[in-house]
């Protein structure tokens, strides 16, 4: 995932932690989804949706061990530096994205939904990153 | 950081693609070494000293002080 967008051979590690990552990231999206939900609903009583939003932590702590593990066992250093940069720009821009969206939305339904937007943003922007690197590197 | 490592992979006749499948790392790890673009840390330094049977200063060579680091 992290590397789409670039004609390279991807090595068994790299293609075990984009997998890890790509389906922790849907599952973590689709558990937020689950709590922006129960949220609304009246229903569901009040420690249920705090359990629903509590979940999505999950997926996102395993997220990050995905990323560290893969990180801890690249052995090739400009590849891993490369990652290294394209992951400072995801949380850069994260973190932009999340003053204007502050500044914009002045809501509670907003808290969730960022976090939603918070790791779309961040992977899409990593991404991106990294292909732009790994091209000017060709 | 200066180097050799283009001169001395042509005089092996090797592609960027070969250097990198010998030193075990990506083919755009070797292009930005031999761009100047990254310095390799001391053990692959090491690798390209011994794949190459030379010693790091001889494939190595430090910018005079006050150059611009490559990375």
């Amino acid at each position: 995932m992290l590397f789409s967008g670039c004609n390279r051979n991807f090595s068994p590690l790299q293609r075990r932690s984009m997998a890890m990552f790509g389906g922790l990231m849907i599952l973590s999206i689709a558990l937020l989804a689950l709590a922006l939900e129960s949220a609304e609903h009246n229903s569901v009583s009040k420690s249920l949706v705090m359990v629903l939003d509590l979940l999505p932590a999950i997926p996102i702590g395993a997220m990050i061990a995905v990323v560290s593990r893969y990180l801890t066992q690249e052995t090739d250093e400009f590849i891993r530096l490369l990652v290294m940069r394209s992951l400072l720009w995801g949380i850069g821009t994260t973190m932009i994205a999340d003053i204007v969206l502050a500044a914009v939305f002045i809501d509670l339904r907003a808290l969730h939904l960022a976090v939603v937007y918070n790791i779309d943003v961040f992977t899409i922007t990593a991404m991106i990153a990294l292909s732009l690197q790994l091209r000017r590197a060709q | 950081m200066k180097n050799r490592l283009r001169v001395l992979r042509a005089e092996r006749n090797w592609s960027q693609a070969d250097l990198a499948a010998r030193l075990e790392v990506s083919r755009q790890s070797v292009n930005a070494i031999e761009t100047g673009r990254f310095d390799p840390s001391l053990p692959l330094a090491f690798k390209l000293a011994k794949l190459f049977d030379a010693r790091i200063e001889e494939i190595f060579e430090a910018e005079p002080a006050g150059g611009t680091p490559a990375n």
